[in-house]
């Protein structure tokens, strides 16, 4: 900082990861290494390295130094350390180390020989294991030592389902953000991958529909990906920062109906998105994004933060020490309204239910993959139909949205989404809702 | 050589009892980058990170895997070991037999100034021919080191530089928001040349054109090299050697096959002109040779490991990699990857490809096609964007559509291929290239 950096941050990291694959046996991996991450008023240099001592430290913070090419700001001054706790609110009691692999083998087993009981042909079928055992400290030069032990734990299927001469290939995560005691459940385990097989089938032997707009009714629960494609990545601040984003100098204003009250929240305990600080060392917290249909606030890292001149709420975090922190989502979801579930069908002639998503992308236009999805036909659920994709601007998408149902249901599960700073654990959740209409591109 | 190899090179020929056999391999990315944008350094990075995967035999084969450069190689060699008695494969890993050496010399970075004044230079001539843009280049520079010893006698270790350039260009304009980003790569900055990053400019801007509707329906269609390279990121998979063993492609069993219009032809390369990505030989020690996938629209084979290669009764293809596609998955376990997976030029220049079409649409933008193609089925409905074209003549832009199809058709259907080949290197793994040139096809159903 001597230099002329006006702020920096080194981040530790040391993560051990086990990953059963029961044809090419267990592999442990050890992640160790470290990232200073330095800024300079509008400036920053990253800085990392798998070597982690005295001698490597120094040569990064002499490397950063050197490459902050334009001394813009006063020199900074680092304070002295003073430790602050947290304590993540997902707390692991079986740590993976501590659970002998034969326990996780036989879940695997059990899990696979369920997957095949389901009565459909199933040529391919893999059965994983994944957990990760991740701590970070982080400290830097305001004074802030903190860190933070992070467990998660999955079982991942991955199936290619054959019938009518037609194969399908799919994949389902069963993921906690825990240890081992989340998965003492057998018939849990077992129903999901029963489930997933049946429901690759499902998706196989589906009907395809005809390309139309109509009304889109999104089933409460994980079908929240919609919130974090169409309007998520665009509400953070280096979406903003960039210029790549409508809700540039929008925050007061209407983006969205009134029925749309946005929140990120990486707070709650049991999500997989939650910890007690983002990868800064800022204390995660609850962000309303958007209230009644206004813009509240942005999702702001140090850095992006500092190019608009907002303060960070927790949302810096990256997938490890490799990546510089960016704004990135944690757990976000629509907040629940007040209308009834059951008259968003009833009230529907022809449209499009969905039951749920499997991924998308997002930006200033978005897109989501239909992964379950039926026909509303006179107020009713009709047949399946498969090979759909919802695309549209979010702007437009959640001006359209004319129902929000009182039932939010948090995903349980999880996943990962990928961007600037790699793939970070997210869960995308909703009450049920609808979309008065919306393109539906599909192969019918 | 990879200094965090070295104990390895020792610990390989002396190996501990109960291992029969040990592997130790190393990837070395060495990364500097600069960001500018408005005429600023906006950000620098710089990296240096060195992974050790190591796999032993004792009964069966395990892995495990060591960031950390103090850690003992023989515990790691055990730790392998042990962890391959959990394994239910019928026999051990096979090890490459093959005794090979190959030792390149270190390879210096450029300076930190050298990288900036370039990026800032490459800025302002875009900005130069295209005032109203606002702009960011990164500019990164990627020193890579893979090295890999067994105990069989196989020594190998590979430097490469990789310098590339991503842009991100965004404009406001009557017709709207348009906004666009590529990567251009090279093996040195002099090979980085002016022309390739203008062309890609102008380029785009020739897809700036009013919003317009398009109907629904089967169209003939040009889909752009930018388009063609999305589709490819995920469509390699097609010729995985594993998953035609498993009959996961709708390739599995076509070998020799005519699958594809006879215009098409697809090559794996180690090596490609005016790309910075190089793959000399593989995670396993296989050196990567040129495989020609499709001939003439032939099925003529699939890439390979060495053990999916024995399976199949033909040779490995220098194909294993680990760092397939972006997933939450571990990017640990050996697997097929592509080194520059091309689909090969045409001798029509893209605006020749708009004559041709004369009437129907031009495929400009797609996205998400990781969730929106299925490999088992080869089945897809890309989220994309496209121009209409009337007459030879672009006449206006719609978005928010859908496009449908079976890639086998897709590649059936080719009526004429560019050459204006564009290459992409995987979204941030950036662990193999596809390269495309524009193609003009008979039928492609658009929906949306």
């Amino acid at each position: 900082m001597a230099t002329g950096g006006d702020f920096a941050e080194l981040f530790f990291e040391e993560r051990s990861e086990t990953n059963i694959c029961a044809a090419r046996g267990i592999t442990g991996i050890g992640m160790h290494g470290v990232g200073l991450h330095l800024l300079s008023g509008s400036g920053e240099v990253y800085v990392c390295s798998n070597n982690a001592s005295e001698t490597a430290l120094m040569g990064m913070a002499k490397k950063a130094a050197e490459l902050l090419a334009e001394k813009r700001g006063e020199a900074g001054k680092a304070k002295e350390l003073a430790q602050r706790l947290a304590v993540n609110p997902n707390i692991a009691i079986e740590h993976p180390s501590s659970v002998p692999h034969e326990k996780k083998i036989r879940l695997l087993q059990e899990a696979e020989k369920a997957a095949r009981s389901a009565g459909v042909s199933v040529p391919r079928l893999a059965v994983d294991w994944f957990d990760t055992d991740q701590s970070i400290v982080i400290a830097n030069s305001e004074g802030l030592l903190t860190g933070e032990r992070r467990v998660t734990s999955r079982v991942r299927l991955q199936i290619t389902v054959e019938a009518g001469g037609k194969a399908h290939f799919n994949w389902e995560d069963f993921t906690r953000p825990t240890g081992f005691e989340s998965f003492h459940d057998m018939a849990e385990i077992a129903e999901f991958a029963k489930g997933a097989v049946i429901s690759s089938r499902n998706a196989l032997l589906a009907d395809t529909a005809k390309p139309c707009v109509a009304p889109v009714v999104l089933e409460a629960g994980s079908c929240g990906t919609l919130w974090h494609e169409c309007c998520g990545h665009t509400l953070e601040a280096s979406a903003i920062a960039s210029g790549a984003s409508a809700f540039i100098g929008k925050l007061g204003m209407k983006v969205a109906s009134e029925k749309v009250s946005l929140a990120d929240d990486g707070t709650i305990p049991g999500l997989y998105g939650t910890s007690a600080i983002d990868d800064e060392g800022h204390a995660r917290q609850r962000n309303v994004i958007i209230e009644n249909g206004i813009l509240k606030r942005y999702m702001c890292d140090r850095y992006h933060g500092r190019l608009i001149g907002q303060e960070s709420n927790g949302c810096g975090r990256r997938q490890n020490y490799t990546y510089a922190p960016t704004s990135r989502m944690s757990n976000t979801f629509l907040i629940e309204g007040t209308d009834d579930d059951e008259e968003m069908i009833r009230s529907v002639p022809y449209g499009l239910y969905v039951k749920r998503i499997g991924g998308g992308s997002g930006g200033m236009q978005f897109s989501l993959e239909v992964k379950e999805g039926y026909i509303i036909k006179n107020g009713q659920i009709d047949r399946q139909v498969r090979g759909l994709m919802l695309t549209g601007n979010g702007i437009d998408v959640m001006a359209k949205i004319d129902r929000v149902g009182s039932r939010l249901i948090h995903e349980k599960s999880g996943g990962f989404c990928g961007a600037a700073s790699g793939l970070v654990p997210t869960t995308t959740s909703q009450p049920r809702v609808r979309i008065s209409e919306m393109a539906i591109g599909g192969e019918g | 050589m990879i200094k965090e190899l070295e104990q390895y090179r020792a610990a390989v020929k002396d190996l501990p009892k109960g291992v029969v056999e040990a592997e130790a391999q190393a990837e070395r990315d060495d990364l500097l980058s600069v960001t500018v944008s408005g005429g600023k350094q906006a950000g620098c990075e710089a990296s240096d990170i060195t992974t050790v995967f190591v796999r032993a035999t004792g009964k069966k084969t395990g892995l495990a895997v060591t960031q950390n450069p103090d850690e003992d190689a023989y515990g790691i060699i055990r730790r392998a070991a042990e962890a391959g008695d959990y394994s239910t494969a019928a026999t051990p890993e096979t090890l490459n037999p093959s005794k090979g050496f190959l030792s390149e010399s270190e390879i210096e970075h450029s300076s930190p100034k050298e990288l900036l004044e370039f990026a800032l230079d490459l800025e302002n001539m875009i900005l130069e021919k295209d005032p109203g843009l606002s702009t960011c280049v990164k500019l990164s520079e990627t020193i890579r080191g893979r090295g890999i010893c067994n105990s069989k006698g196989l020594n190998l270790c590979s430097r490469s530089r990789t310098v590339e350039v991503e842009v991100d260009l965004i404009r406001e304009s009557p017709y709207g928001h348009f906004d666009f980003d590529f990567t251009v790569s090279a093996k040195s900055l002099k090979e980085l040349t002016a022309d390739r990053i203008l062309e890609e400019h102008a380029r785009w801007v020739r897809t700036q054109l009013p919003q317009s509707a398009i109907k629904p329906g089967i169209y003939r269609a040009a889909i752009s090299a930018s388009v063609m390279c999305n589709i490819l990121l995920t469509a390699w998979q097609i010729f995985s050697g594993p998953f035609a063993l498993a009959k996961n492609t709708p390739l599995a069993g076509r070998t020799g096959e005519k699958a594809f219009s006879e215009l098409v032809g697809i090559m794996d390369i180690p090596e490609l002109a005016g790309c910075g990505y190089r793959y000399p030989f593989d995670c396993e020690g296989s050196f990567g040779s040129a495989t020609e996938l499709v001939k003439s629209g032939c099925v003529n084979g699939f890439m390979h490991t060495l053990s999916s290669a024995i399976l199949s009764g033909a040779s490995a293809t220098g194909n294993a990699g680990r760092k397939n596609l972006l997933s939450g998955t571990l990017h640990t376990q050996t697997q097929v990857i592509p080194k520059n997976f091309c689909l090969l030029p045409g001798e029509d220049s893209p605006e020749g490809l708009i004559t041709k079409l004369f009437d129907g649409i031009w495929i400009i933008g797609s996205y998400d096609e990781f969730h929106s193609l299925n490999i088992a089925s080869g089945a897809f409905n890309i989220p994309c964007k496209a121009a209409l074209v009337k007459g030879g003549k672009l006449k206006g832009l719609a978005g928010g559509l859908t496009m449908n199809g079976n890639l086998i058709d897709l590649f059936a259907s080719v009526e004429a291929v560019g050459n204006d080949m564009r290459t992409l290197p995987m979204i941030m793994l950036k662990s193999y290239t596809v390269s495309s040139p524009s193609v003009l096809v008979g039928q492609l159903a658009v929906s949306g």
